[in-house]
C-alpha cells in the first residue's frame, strides 16, 4: 500500500518502507503537483513550466521522463494492476483507480456536516504536521513555488476551520477541557483573533474557569495592545465584564442573569451605554434599580424627584401618585434636577445595599452619564462601587 | 572625577576587581610595582565606568549583523544591497532594516516578485523603521512559518501575496522569526557588538528584553547567557507576566512595557492634538484600572517596575496609578522608573518626586529630534519645547539615569552627556555634571547598585573609563568630539587605546 504524507517532512511509504530518498525531491514534488490536480490530468509541457522552467526543451523533457520513470519503478501496480500513474505522450496524472492513501486528498475531502464524529475530525486533526512541502523551494520554479504558496493559505483555511469544527463538536459533548486546548491550537495560529478569544472566554465561563478567563483577557488585551496599538472589541470586553460580575458559586451556571444580582446586602448592577444618547445610561441603573426589588428605598424619593427621574426613565413613574399631572411637569424639567434626583436615589438605594454598577461599554457612555458618574466618585457615595 | 560630591582626585588605584585606593599628590607611588600597569592620562578625565539605562541588547545586537537599509531611495538601490548581502551570506536569512514607504522615489515598499529578481535563493527579511511591515521574498515565504489566515497579508490581482505583512499578519510573523533564532545566533551577534560598547565606555547596561514587539527568548537569553559577556547585563523583562518574574527569582519587571506609543506614530498619548495631525492625540494602552491592579501587584510582590511612558497622557496615568498602589500598600523604597517620560510636565516632575519614581530617560532623543524643524515640532508643534526638561527635573530632586535606547540610538555616552549639556531649549541644559551623574551614579541608583558602582571609591568594583580629554575644558559643544582612550571593566583593561 502506498501512504503518501505532504505536510511536514514530506513522506512517501511504499508497502511500510520509506522510499522518499529513492524518489528525491523533484520526483516528490511532481507526485504533489499530480496530487494537487488529482481531478485532471496535467500536460507534460504545464509539469515542466512547474518545475523545469529554466531547463532547455530537451533536457526538461527528459527530466520529466526520468522523473516519471523513477516514480513508475518505486511505485508499482496495486493489487488490482492498476497503476499509480496515468501517462501518455502529452498528459500525466494520478490513476484515480489507483488504490492509496494521502493526507492532501483526506484532508480535501472534508466538508463539516452534522454526521462529523470527533473520531474522525481527529483524525484529520493528526494529518497536518506541519506545512505543506515543508523545506521545499526549488529556485526559479517561480509558478511551483507561487502554487505552493497558494496552497499553504487554502490548507491553512482548511485547517482552521477542521479545529473550528473539532470545538463545536467538543463543545455539544460538554468536554470542554478538549475545547480549551483545541481553541488553543486555533490560537497559536491566529493569536489575535478575537472571535476565537470570546470562545474561549465563554468556554472557561461554562467550565467555571473564571479566574484563568480574567487573566487570559487581561494578556490578551495587553498583547492587543502592544503588537496592534488596538483595543479588544466591546463584544469581547462585555464577556469579559460578565465573567468578572458572575457571584461565586454561579460561574457554572450557563443561564445566569448577570444583569442583577442580588444577594444578602450586595447589590450588584451591570449597566450599558449607547453612545450619545443622553442620559441612557443613567436610565439604564435605574431600570435596573426597580427591578432588583429595592421599592423601599425608591420611595424615600420625594414625587419631585420621582418626577424628574420620570423624565429620564418612565418605569419610575409607577412610583408616582396618580394625580400628578407628568406629561406637562415633565416639560420644565431642568438638568440639574434630574442629576440630583439620580444622586438621591444612589444615596437611598446605597443606605441599605452595597453597590457595584459595572458599567459594561463605558466608552460609549453619553456626556451627561459621564459626568455624573465623575461626580459620583468625587463624593464617595458610601457603599457604593462603580466598574468600568 | 570621582562621581561622588563632585570631588576630583589625581589618581586611582585598582587591584584585581577593585578600587583599592583614590587620593592626591604623589600618594599613589606606593601602590605602584614591577607589574603594575600605569596609565599617566595627563590630565585628561577618569570616570566611573559608564551604566546605559535603557539599552535593548538583543535587538541591538541583531540588528547589528543586519543590513542597513535607512539611506536607500529607489527600490533598484534595495536589491542591489541585498544582491550584495547574498553574496557574501552567512546564517539563515538576510534582514534588512530601517525602511519606510516614505523614503522611496516609488513611494510604497518593494514587493517580493521585485526582491526575487536581485535574490531568488536565500529567504530575504526586510523590516520598516518601527516593525509594523515586513516584507518576504518568495524564499522567506516558504521557508518561514507564514500566518496566512491572518489579517494584514498584503495580495495582488491574482490573490497572492505580495510579500508585504502588516497588522496581525506582522506580529505574528515577526515572533515567529525571532522565536526561531537561535541562542548561538543571538550569541555570536552579542559578542560582535562588545567591542563597540566598551569602545565608548560602557561597562553596564540595563538589557530591557522580551515582551511582544520584541521577544521573549531575548529576555530569556540574557537571563541565561548574560553573564558570559564582558560587560553587566542588568535584565528588564519586558512582560506583565508577574509569576514567570517571581519564578526566575528577579526583582523588577518592565522597560517597554508599553503605557502608550511613540511620537513617530502619533500614538503617544497626549493631552492635546498632535500638531501635524489634528484630532490624533494618541492613546493609552491599558485602561487605568488595569494599570491599576497591574501596578498594585508589582508592589505587593516587591517589584522594581519600569513603565514605558512617553506622552504627558501616558506619564498622568502611571503616576495615577503608583499613587493608587501606594496608597493600598504603603510600600515603598522599589525605585520604580518610568521610561523615556519625554513630555512631563511639572505637576507630575512634583508628584514624581513625592513617589521616589526615578526617570529614564535618553538624552540623545534631543540631538535626534529635538529643536526647530525636527520631528518633535513637526509632531508636537510649540510644545517641542516641552520635551525632556532635564534641568527642571533634577531642579526638583528627581533622579534621572541615562540611556540611549540602542539601536534607537547609537549606543555611545557621551553622546547622551553632550546632549543633555546642548539641549535644543536652553532652560532644559543642564551642567557637564548632572549630565555625567545620569550615565555613572544615578545609572547605578536605578538598579540598585550605587554600593558597588557608578562613583570611584575605595572597594567599589573597577569600572572605570579614561576619556582622550579634560571634559570639563572642553567647550560644551565638542563634548561629543570626545573620545573614550581606555575601559576597565571590574580591573580587565578590556579596551585600551592608549597602546
Amino acid at each position: 500500500m502506498l501512504n503518501l504524507s505532504f505536510f511536514g517532512k514530506s513522506k512517501v511509504e511504499y508497502n511500510g518502507k520509506e522510499i522518499g530518498d529513492r524518489l528525491g525531491n523533484k520526483a516528490i514534488a511532481l507526485i504533489c503537483l499530480l496530487v494537487l490536480n488529482e481531478r485532471r490530468y496535467l500536460s507534460r509541457e504545464k509539469i515542466i513550466g512547474y518545475l523545469w522552467p529554466d531547463s532547455n526543451t530537451d533536457a526538461a523533457k527528459y527530466n520529466l521522463r526520468y522523473n516519471l520513470w523513477l516514480i513508475k519503478k518505486n511505485i508499482l501496480e496495486d493489487k488490482n494492476n492498476n497503476s499509480f500513474l496515468k501517462v501518455d505522450t502529452e498528459c500525466c496524472g494520478i490513476n484515480s483507480k489507483y488504490e492509496f492513501n494521502c493526507d492532501i486528498i483526506e484532508i480535501m475531502k472534508f466538508k463539516p456536516s452534522c454526521q462529523d464524529s470527533v473520531e474522525s475530525i481527529l483524525k484529520l486533526k493528526k494529518l497536518f504536521r506541519g506545512d505543506l512541502l515543508e523545506g521545499y523551494y526549488f529556485n526559479k520554479c517561480d509558478e511551483f513555488n507561487d502554487l505552493i504558496i497558494y496552497e499553504r493559505i487554502n490548507f491553512e483555511q482548511r485547517k482552521v476551520k477542521i479545529l473550528n469544527r473539532l470545538v463545536e463538536v467538543y463543545e455539544n459533548d460538554k468536554r470542554y477541557e478538549d475545547c480549551i486546548e483545541v481553541l488553543n491550537e486555533i490560537l497559536e495560529i491566529e493569536p489575535y483573533d478575537e472571535k476565537t478569544v470570546l470562545k474561549l472566554m465563554d468556554i472557561y465561563q461554562k467550565s467555571g474557569k473564571r479566574a484563568v478567563a480574567i487573566n487570559y483577557f487581561n494578556k490578551f488585551s495587553y498583547s492587543l495592545s502592544c503588537d496592534l496599538g488596538i483595543n479588544p472589541s466591546n463584544e469581547l470586553k462585555n464577556k469579559y465584564n460578565e465573567i468578572k460580575m458572575a457571584v461565586s458559586g454561579d460561574e457554572s451556571n450557563d443561564e445566569t442573569n448577570y444583569n442583577v444580582i442580588n444577594k444578602d446586602t450586595n447589590l450588584k448592577i451591570v449597566s450599558y451605554c449607547i453612545k450619545n444618547v443622553e442620559y441612557f445610561w443613567m436610565a439604564d441603573v435605574i431600570d435596573k434599580i426597580i427591578d432588583s426589588g429595592v421599592e423601599d428605598c425608591i420611595q424615600q424619593l420625594s414625587q419631585k424627584q420621582l418626577l424628574d427621574l420620570s423624565s429620564i426613565q418612565s418605569s419610575i413613574s409607577k412610583f408616582c401618585n396618580d394625580n400628578i399631572d407628568i406629561i406637562n411637569y415633565r416639560r420644565e424639567i431642568m438638568d440639574v434636577c434630574i442629576i440630583n434626583s439620580f444622586i438621591k436615589l444612589m444615596e437611598a438605594v446605597c443606605r441599605k445595599r452595597n453597590v457595584t454598577i459595572s458599567i459594561l461599554n463605558y466608552c460609549d457612555i453619553d456626556e451627561i452619564s459621564a459626568n455624573v458618574v465623575e461626580y459620583l466618585r468625587k463624593i464617595k457615595i458610601k457603599g457604593l462601587d462603580i466598574i468600568e | 572625577m570621582t562621581m561622588k560630591d563632585r570631588e576630583i582626585m589625581d589618581w586611582i588605584a585598582i587591584k584585581k576587581s577593585k578600587i583599592i585606593a583614590v587620593g592626591h599628590g604623589l600618594e599613589y607611588e606606593s601602590f605602584v610595582g614591577n607589574e603594575t600597569v600605569v596609565f599617566d592620562v595627563n590630565g585628561s578625565t577618569v570616570l566611573p565606568g559608564f551604566i546605559d539605562s535603557h539599552f535593548h541588547m538583543v535587538q541591538t545586537a541583531l540588528n547589528s549583523v543586519s543590513l542597513d537599509l535607512s539611506g536607500v531611495k529607489t527600490h533598484e538601490e534595495v536589491g542591489e544591497k541585498i544582491k550584495e548581502a547574498s553574496n557574501s551570506f552567512m546564517g539563515d536569512y538576510i534582514r534588512g532594516i530601517r525602511i519606510s514607504e516614505g523614503q522611496f522615489q516609488e513611494k510604497v515598499y518593494p514587493g517580493r516578485i521585485f526582491i526575487d529578481k536581485y535574490c531568488n535563493d536565500v529567504p530575504v527579511v526586510l523590516n520598516s523603521m518601527e516593525y509594523q511591515v515586513s516584507i518576504l521574498n518568495t524564499c522567506a515565504l516558504l521557508y518561514f512559518k507564514i500566518p496566512f489566515t491572518a489579517e494584514g497579508i498584503e495580495m495582488d490581482r491574482k490573490k497572492m501575496p505580495t510579500g508585504i505583512f502588516r497588522k496581525h499578519a506582522n506580529a505574528i510573523l515577526r515572533t515567529n522569526i525571532l522565536k526561531n533564532i537561535s541562542d548561538s545566533t543571538r550569541k555570536d551577534a552579542t559578542s560582535e557588538i562588545m567591542s563597540t560598547l566598551l569602545m565608548n565606555g560602557i561597562t553596564t547596561v540595563n538589557a530591557m528584553e522580551g515582551g511582544f514587539m520584541y521577544c521573549d527568548k531575548d529576555a530569556e537569553f540574557v537571563f541565561e547567557h548574560g553573564n558570559d559577556f564582558p560587560i553587566d547585563m542588568v535584565l528588564f523583562y519586558q512582560t506583565m507576566d508577574i509569576d514567570r518574574i517571581k519564578a526566575m527569582g528577579l526583582n523588577r519587571i518592565g522597560g517597554c512595557l508599553y503605557i502608550d506609543g511613540t511620537f513617530g506614530a502619533r500614538t503617544a498619548a497626549l493631552s492635546f492634538e498632535y500638531a501635524d495631525c489634528p484630532g490624533t492625540m494618541g492613546s493609552l494602552r491599558m485602561s487605568q484600572q488595569e494599570l491599576n491592579d497591574f501596578v498594585i501587584q508589582c508592589y505587593k510582590n516587591n517589584l522594581q517596575l519600569a513603565l514605558y511612558t512617553i506622552g504627558d497622557r501616558a506619564i498622568e496615568s502611571a503616576l495615577i496609578a503608583h499613587e493608587n498602589a501606594l496608597y493600598q500598600t504603603g510600600i515603598t523604597g522599589l525605585r520604580h522608573r518610568l521610561e523615556h517620560a519625554e513630555l512631563v510636565n511639572d505637576n507630575q516632575i512634583e508628584r514624581a518626586k513625592g513617589l521616589n519614581i526615578i526617570f529614564s530617560m535618553q538624552p540623545s532623543y534631543e540631538t535626534y529630534w529635538g529643536g526647530r524643524g525636527k520631528m518633535y515640532e513637526q509632531r508636537l508643534g510649540e510644545n517641542y519645547k516641552r520635551t525632556n526638561p532635564f534641568k527642571k527635573i533634577i531642579d526638583k530632586g528627581v533622579v534621572i539615569c541615562g540611556g540611549s535606547d540602542s539601536d534607537v540610538t547609537e549606543p555611545r555616552p557621551l553622546l547622551g552627556i553632550h546632549s543633555a549639556v546642548n539641549h535644543p531649549v536652553a532652560e532644559h541644559r543642564v551642567d557637564i555634571y548632572e549630565a555625567l551623574k545620569m550615565f555613572t551614579c544615578n545609572g547605578a541608583y536605578g538598579i540598585f547598585e550605587e554600593n558597588n558602582k557608578g562613583t570611584l571609591e575605595v572597594g567599589k568594583l573597577a569600572d572605570v573609563v579614561i576619556l582622550d580629554q579634560d571634559i570639563l575644558s572642553v567647550h560644551s559643544n565638542d563634548i561629543d568630539k570626545i573620545k573614550v582612550n581606555v575601559t576597565i571593566k571590574s580591573g580587565e583593561i578590556l579596551y585600551n587605546n592608549l597602546g
